[in-house]
């Protein structure tokens, strides 16, 4: 859902549109603005639970215009070389008698320059059944993404809530065989809330369909095009065709359940998450064939702890993720394509100030334990690693008369164990999607990212904020596949109205 | 396969009932495992025995060859002792079953009595294999003698013109000299396979003629002119008969973006027609027309032909016969014993049913990845010797030749 992540992170996209991958971004420097509103550990935070809008201010609106590029070699084999977006959004809430309204609405422009081996859009890449050709080519897309919730007022201490997502997009590829794809997303998630004093309990359920429509064809070439279709990270068929249509269709469903504790100086969240998504790819129009079919659960653990008082706090994130993905072969009509990730993450955050967002002093600490495994069993294929990301990052604000500048540094370094690669039946595939991915996901990483901002500040609230923001990854030594000291550069420009 | 929710648009809406059944999936998924069986693999044992006259059953040390049809991998196993190899990880599928051995002199003395060296092969061209077999698959050997002179390449698939059009007048075959001894090429027959390559219509079906294994009945037949000793070949030296003798790139006639110039070809086909419509191109010399059943030209199937070449005393005492089915379709049978080497082509990696050159002279087949795609299918090299390139000829097309992005006629260099 839109709600509540995009409420932390300006410019940041974290909706079913952008839903989780068995494959995180593991490799791409990603920009970081630290927050512009502070959202105590609560239902809100830990499950974004929509009954829980009241942890936000009951008014308010956002004006982002942003954009970020994201470069380098260290990425996976279907990312993007290069990738450059510009983001609007507008975001408001407002009370309706007793009732709190709460909108969204994000339009992104983006260019991804020299993508290979991926025909569809990138959220497809849940999927292992890709559409593909070898050569490759810049697509360019744009994607609106609205969101809306409804929350009623207290009942006997029960809240309900009705929040509604719905995206789309579409992107098409400049050069032959001219792919495209028509994405369109829609989620709604309804929530209801108890509260007894200082105690809250809340439980909901997530419902989503999601289709995306793909072409391939045309174009003025003479040259009949080659396109693979990809059935995990090495089988693969392929076949010569003028024009084709595939559909890949899909739905979710999920749900959540949350408590949450408050008093003067502490605030405790846990809250657990299930989400089990399908996609079916259907080949043809007249007579369609599966494609393959996926199926992902996700489940999730999360514990938020902070101890605040007016000269600064001390919070703690601790998450739990597991993420399985299974994909169900259209040849051998039995799973073959199979991705697994697990994960546990600690953040700690101390401040000085009276508030996380206002803090004259921050400091942020965040370990990860990360196990991945990518099997494709027809190709006998298979890697697996297990990442333990370490940062640490440190802000600081300087007061200024019409508000503050502030600056955030931050170093990490992603060490690796047990890795483990097979390749039993090696494929074209093998040595360009297979053999490339394990050598990004066993390769250790360093990062160094810095952001610096100024905001204005009138009558004591927050008006607007400049933010401009770069970090940079970069590998060891020699990948598996013999890549050297791999790179990867970001930078983000924002510019925020309140 | 498809997804359990109504989701073929966003425009539906979900029903209570729809609610209510994806949460108690839900319940049941999130706490056990996918309902679903991974792919299983599987041992498989291919039993190869030696011909029946032979004075041994078990073909020690042939070379088994499993191919998928589906993923066009090949899987490699030689037999032990007992004339069993195994596979010990098969994935369900379509495979081609292919066996091999290659006697040397004195083995081929040892079992038949004859001291010469030939290959045994057998073919099983469409076997579907679902789970482990009960038993091995059994495969006899039957066998013809190595050729001197071999098929080199046969660029079939053809190419496109500029504006998308089809163009097959730049079809070429090219006969190599793979001995040690100089051959003349006179006298020299060639011919095309009868029958379909592949599922090209839904109503296709394999030559009715494919049980019959102990000939190839061809369509065309066509021959190097010479008095005995006029076309000498030195070993490493080929032959080059094209379709149309011109270079078809800068030629009138031709396709600019054909891959091909054939002005420099040894012979071409040239079929004599009251209407003129094939063109003899004054520079190349013809080759002799036998038989042509045919169009205007000797078009090879673009979707994958059978090609052989052999020589015969008395070519016109061959047997033609009808084919089963037909009123009009006649070819001629040309028996195993006088072909010196074959080549089959065929539409894709599912076609083997169609394979219409016996498994004693060819057990294999390749294909291009479709019509008019300008490759071209060319016999891989075995070694050098000094400066003479021999090439692999084990009578087995899926394994001596292999799809090359562009036609190298007269050249072994990259396409």
């Amino acid at each position: 859902m839109l709600l509540g992540g995009q409420a932390m992170t300006a410019g940041a996209q974290a909706s079913p549109y952008h839903a989780s991958s068995p494959l995180p971004g593991c490799c791409r420097a990603t920009p970081v603005t630290p927050p512009t509103v502070d959202t105590l550990p609560g239902l809100l935070r830990v499950v974004r639970h929509a009954a829980a809008l009241d942890d936000l201010p009951a008014t308010s609106r956002r004006f982002v215009l942003g954009s970020h590029v994201l470069a380098g070699a260290l990425r996976l084999p279907q990312d993007a070389r290069t990738e450059r977006a510009v983001h609007l959004l507008a975001e408001g809430s407002r009370p309706a008698g007793r009732w709190r309204t709460w909108g969204q609405a994000a339009f992104t422009r983006q260019a991804e320059l020299d993508v290979a081996w991926r025909n569809q859009s990138a959220p497809s890449l849940r999927s292992a059944y890709v559409w593909a050709d070898s050569v490759g080519g810049t697509f360019r897309s744009d994607h609106l993404e609205l969101a809306a919730a409804l929350v009623s007022p207290a009942v006997r201490g029960f809240t309900v809530a009705l929040p509604v997502d719905y995206g789309l997009g579409q992107g098409a590829r400049r050069n032959d065989p001219r792919p495209l794809y028509r994405r369109r997303v829609a989620e709604v998630a309804p929530a209801v809330r108890l509260q007894r004093g200082a105690h809250q309990v809340g439980v909901g359920v997530t419902q989503g369909w999601h289709r995306e429509d793909l072409e391939i064809g045309g174009g003025t070439s003479p040259e009949v095009p080659v396109v693979f279709r990809l059935r995990g990270i090495a089988t693969f068929d392929r076949t010569q065709l003028i024009s084709a249509e595939r559909a890949l269709i899909g739905g979710v469903v999920g749900g959540h359940a949350a408590y949450h504790w408050q008093s003067t100086r502490w605030a405790i969240a846990t809250g657990a998450m299930v989400r089990l998504e399908r996609d079916s790819v259907r080949d043809g129009i007249a007579a369609p064939v599966s494609g393959g079919s996926t199926r992902r659960l996700r489940q999730d653990l999360r514990l938020l702890a902070r101890r605040q008082d007016g000269r600064g706090g001390v919070e703690l994130d601790l998450r739990g993720q597991q993420e399985i993905s299974r994909g169900r072969d259209p040849v051998f009509s039995a799973v073959n394509a199979i991705a697994e990730g697990r994960r546990v993450q600690m953040i700690t955050e101390w401040w000085r100030g009276t508030s996380r967002p206002r803090a004259a002093w921050l400091i942020r600490v965040e370990g990860i334990w990360h196990a991945l495994e990518r099997r494709d069993i027809a190709a006998d294929a298979q890697w697996a690693a297990t990442r333990f990301p370490l940062a640490v990052s440190g802000g600081h604000r300087w007061p200024i008369p019409a508000g503050a500048l502030w600056v955030e540094l931050g170093a990490s370094r992603e060490s690796v164990a047990d890795r483990r690669r097979l390749s039993g039946r090696p494929t074209r595939l093998s040595a360009t999607i297979a053999d490339p991915e394990y050598a990004l996901m066993a390769a250790p990483v360093s990062g160094a990212r810095v952001g610096l901002g100024w905001d204005r500040v009138r009558n004591g609230a927050l008006t607007s904020r400049v933010a401009v923001s770069a970090s940079a990854r970069r590998t060891d030594g020699p990948l598996f596949d013999r890549r050297q000291n791999l790179a990867a550069q970001a930078m983000a420009l924002t510019v925020e109205l309140f | 396969m498809f997804a359990y929710s109504p989701l073929s648009a966003l425009v539906g809406r979900p029903t209570a009932s729809a609610v209510l059944r994806s949460l108690s999936l839900l319940a049941i998924l999130a706490g056990c495992s996918d309902g679903s069986n991974e792919v299983q693999t599987f041992a498989v044992d291919v039993q190869v025995t030696l011909p029946e006259t032979y004075g041994q059953t078990a073909a020690a040390n042939a070379r088994v060859l499993l191919t998928s049809t589906e993923r066009n991998v090949t899987d490699t196993a030689v037999a032990d002792a007992q004339g069993v190899a195994r596979f010990p990880r098969v994935l369900p599928g379509t495979y081609v079953i292919a066996s091999s051995l290659a006697l040397d002199p004195e083995r081929a003395f040892a079992l038949t009595g004859q001291r010469t060296a030939l290959t045994l092969n057998a073919l099983d061209p469409a076997r579907t294999i679902l789970s482990a077999p009960p038993s091995p698959f059994v495969q006899r050997l039957s066998g013809s003698r190595l050729g001197d002179l071999v098929i080199k390449e046969v660029y079939y698939p053809a190419s496109r013109t500029p504006s998308g059009g089809t163009y097959f007048s730049d079809q070429f075959v090219e006969i190599y000299n793979n001995a040690t001894d100089t051959v003349f090429a006179d006298g020299l027959l060639i011919a095309d396979a009868y029958g379909p390559a592949g599922q090209i219509n839904p109503t296709t079906v394999p030559t009715p003629l494919q049980s019959q294994t102990g000939s190839v009945f061809v369509s065309s037949i066509w021959q190097v002119p010479g008095t005995g000793r006029q076309y000498p070949l030195a070993p490493g030296q080929s032959l080059l008969i094209a379709q149309d003798g011109i270079d078809h790139r800068n030629d009138p006639n031709g396709n600019p973006a054909s891959p091909v110039n054939l002005a420099n070809a040894d012979f071409e086909t040239f079929n004599l027609r009251p209407d003129g419509r094939d063109l003899d191109s004054p520079a190349v010399p013809n080759l002799t027309r036998i038989v042509h059943r045919g169009g205007f030209d000797w078009l090879l199937a673009v979707f994958g032909p059978g090609v052989v070449i052999f020589r015969s005393t008395n070519v016109a005492a061959l047997d033609s016969t009808l084919v089963p089915g037909t009123t009009a379709t006649w070819v001629t049978r040309v028996p195993n014993e006088i072909v010196i080497d074959a080549f089959e082509a065929l539409q894709n990696g599912n076609s083997g049913a169609y394979k219409r050159v016996p498994a004693a002279l060819d057990a294999g087949y390749v294909f291009s990845s479709g019509t008019y795609t300008s490759e071209s299918a060319r016999r891989r090299l075995a070694t050098t010797i000094g400066t003479r390139r021999v090439l692999r000829d084990s009578n087995n097309s899926s394994a001596d030749f292999e799809i090359i992005t562009r036609p190298t006629p007269r050249s072994f260099g990259a396409p």
